[in-house]
């Protein structure tokens, strides 16, 4: 499903719950989603280098079992963002489930 | 068969040759990293889910999409080789002629040339006049802007403001030559459209410039000294 614009807040969501790498955060969103949010992973990291640019997030290296992941984190600025964005998408998906629901 | 078709990546190190195409080496280097990082993980997840390593890694490339995709919107986040070029310009620019003043002199020329560009309000208060004024008062400023900035002694900081500085000297210059267009009837003066054309889009180029210098955690200021010396805009960085 197409979800274009919304990837950022899922990735901001995900990271409301602690830090994560960026694989995990691709799984967890198609898992939570059950599926139906599925996305092309290499478009994963420009978003998140993105919202990094835009200081709502930071990042950090972490060796781990022999292997380097770059953790990523919530910034207070990305706490503040990402309650004004769920705000937001939750009143337009709301909004359109009633039209639909009406039909 | 086709000239024009679609390249694909038939293997990570491709894709990742597709995706950062252009971009400048910090950029790539991080790229690569976490695509890397990211196949790996994929690939072992497919292999420990029963598939033979040729089919997990097959099945992790497809996972990551199209290459070109990705390259877009990587560019739209990082800087592109052409774009640290030009920065290292703006900062060799800012380090030579600007804190000697040589900048400042030429800026003032521009202004007193700008300056000679306003309509003349023929003995009366007209709208163009007044704004075609108020328009080269804001380029002097500016101006004077970028010589106190090349002052300082730290040059790390003062890049994104020289850009921001240059992206409103330009938008301010295509004012004004919109302003001498609409208040004049001279022929030369309505064929520098497409000048103000221009200036409008290099203000824009720098305006976007200014969004991605704000970007953590990438070297650009050392990178942009590096380009200036050693690679020519627009040149492939080998990997």
């Amino acid at each position: 499903m197409n979800f274009k614009g919304s990837l950022a807040t899922l990735i901001l969501q995900n990271l409301s719950r602690g830090p994560n790498h960026g694989y995990r955060i691709a799984q967890e969103i198609k898992t939570q989603s059950k599926g139906v949010l599925d996305f092309k992973e290499g478009t994963l990291y420009p978003a998140l280098h993105g919202l990094e640019g835009k200081g709502l997030i930071n990042s950090a290296t972490r060796d781990e079992n022999g292997r380097t992941r770059r953790y990523y984190r919530l910034t207070e600025k990305g706490k503040k963002a990402l309650v004004r964005e769920r705000e937001d998408l939750l009143q337009f998906s709301g909004a359109v489930s009633l039209i639909l629901q009406e039909a | 068969m086709s000239i024009f078709r679609k390249r694909q990546a038939q293997n990570v190190s491709e894709w990742l040759e597709i995706a950062t195409e252009a971009l400048a080496p910090a950029a790539k280097e991080r790229i690569r990293a976490d695509i890397a990082s990211h196949y790996d993980e994929a690939v072992d997840e497919h292999f420990q889910n029963g598939l033979p390593m040729p089919a997990a890694h097959a099945a992790a490339l497809a996972e990551l999409g199209d290459a070109k995709i990705a390259a877009r919107r990587f560019r739209r986040a990082h800087l592109t080789q052409s774009e640290l070029w030009h920065v290292a310009c703006l900062l060799q620019y800012a380090l030579l002629y600007g804190r000697s003043g040589v900048g400042l002199v030429l800026n003032l020329g521009f202004c007193w040339f700008f300056w000679l560009m306003v309509p003349a309000s023929g003995g009366r208060v007209s709208f163009g006049n007044i704004l075609g004024h108020v328009l080269v008062a804001l380029i002097l400023v500016c101006s004077l802007a970028d010589f106190i900035l090349a002052k300082r002694k730290s040059a790390s900081p003062i890049v994104p403001w020289l850009v921001l500085i240059q992206s409103l000297r330009y938008l301010l210059f295509g004012m004004l030559i919109l302003t001498c267009l609409a208040w004049q009837d001279e022929i030369e003066v309505r064929a520098s459209v497409p000048l103000a054309l221009f200036t409008f889009g290099y203000s824009l180029f720098h305006f976007q410039l200014r969004n991605k210098l704000g970007k953590a955690g990438e070297d650009w200021m050392g990178e942009s000294v590096a380009a200036r010396n050693e690679i020519p805009p627009d040149k492939p960085v080998a990997s």
